[in-house]
């Protein structure tokens, strides 16, 4: 997953200017919220927090409280799941697929 | 976290007559009264309040001190009788929010850091850690083991392979805000090959460096042939609410190398 850094190392979803492009599997599957609400620290870069603590690349931590971007995750799931299964009770089943498929075989020899 | 130990105890700025303690903002003094507890602030100290809880009514300038079940600086906070308090770290009530603040104790003569010790000089700290989780996948170009020893914790990897040390519960991180990992690494290799360091909060009860963290906190880094020294590894972990696993792995990818990790300390501040 790409994600775009701003001079704080703020993660953004969106390219935009001044934003560096960095990847990582971390975000792999993970809603907007999630990643905006993270800071991604470069290999060979280093953050320093306000306190003046310094920290060092690669470093992934959330900038936000984590239990809110967990929940914010676990919603994105669940609504995924509930647009999986929605999908699942609306297709089409394979025998109408079979049937369909031969009625037009068979109308190409009418 | 034990919940039965919650101590809120409130006062004013600095101490009090039946109190064996004082807390006291910038500037620090070189030395102090036994007990003083110092807090790296600019802004007065109007009240504190020592609790495991957030308190319910924060004001201005307060100074929350965040208690747990164990403490390095853990003292007797009457002086007569006993209340024993176990300080973790402090916070102050600035513009609305509260903001973590370094804060040392003086004991013995000397000012001491708060830092809870997750493994240090052997001890593993079980009451807080659960114990350490370990394993090794070897490859066919290499084997890996995971000594629990005297005074460190060691991770070798001979070869291409890869170690695994981890809490065996989640740890309460709530009230932290810096992971520390003291190390001592060293990478010995003909062909430049390196030896790969991931150190972890974790929501998952991960088994390997390739596994989904869940969320926490992620830091990975290289060292490379020749290093042979002493390390101090961070993670940002103020925004981490609740309690979270700590993972240390350390691997290599090719056969040409010899890699050592040892794990001498796990703190948080």
């Amino acid at each position: 997953m790409i994600v775009y850094i701003d001079k704080e190392f703020k993660c953004h979803v969106n390219p935009a200017d001044g934003l560096t492009p960095a990847e990582d599997p971390f975000f792999d599957g993970k809603c907007d919220a999630f990643i905006e609400g993270h800071r991604l620290v470069p290999s060979g870069e280093t953050w320093v927090r306000g306190d003046g603590k310094v920290f060092a690349g690669r470093m992934i931590a959330p900038w936000k409280p984590s239990d809110e971007l967990d929940n914010a995750q676990r919603a994105y799931e669940k609504q995924l799941l509930a647009e999986y299964e929605a999908a699942l009770e609306n297709s089409v089943p394979v025998s109408e697929l079979e049937a369909a498929y031969q009625e037009g075989v068979n109308s190409a020899y009418d | 976290m034990n919940e039965n130990v919650i101590l809120n105890f409130i006062g004013g700025g600095g101490g009090g007559t039946s109190l064996n303690f004082e807390v006291i903002p910038n500037p620090q003094p070189a030395a102090a009264k036994e007990n003083t507890i110092w807090v790296d602030t600019n802004e007065p100290i109007a009240s504190w309040i020592f609790s495991f809880t957030e308190p319910e009514t924060p004001s201005e300038g307060m100074v929350w001190i965040t208690t747990g079940t164990a403490s390095p600086v853990a003292f007797n906070s009457l002086k007569k009788n006993c209340m024993m308090v176990y300080p973790m770290s402090a916070k102050q009530y600035v513009g609305g929010a509260w903001v973590y603040k370094t804060a040392k104790s003086y004991r013995n003569g000397a000012w001491v850091d708060w830092v809870t010790y997750f493994y240090k000089d052997g001890n593993t700290f079980d009451d807080l850690t659960g114990g350490y989780f370990s394993t090794n996948i070897n490859t066919q170009y290499g084997a890996g083991t995971v000594t629990f020893e005297t005074n460190k914790i060691s991770l070798v990897c001979d070869g291409a392979a890869e170690t695994v040390v981890r809490t065996k519960s989640k740890v309460d991180l709530s009230n932290t805000k810096t992971l520390n990992l003291k190390l001592h690494a060293k990478v010995v290799s003909a062909e430049s090959r390196t030896g790969y360091l991931e150190f972890c909060v974790t929501e998952n009860a991960i088994t390997g460096y390739a596994q989904d963290i869940g969320s926490g906190v992620k830091f990975t880094h290289e060292y490379s042939a020749g290093t042979d020294g002493d390390f101090t590894e961070s993670l940002d972990v103020s925004s981490i609410t609740g309690s979270k696993y700590i993972f240390v792995s350390w691997r290599t990818g090719y056969r040409i190398v010899d890699a050592y990790l040892d794990i001498l300390e796990i703190g948080g501040q």
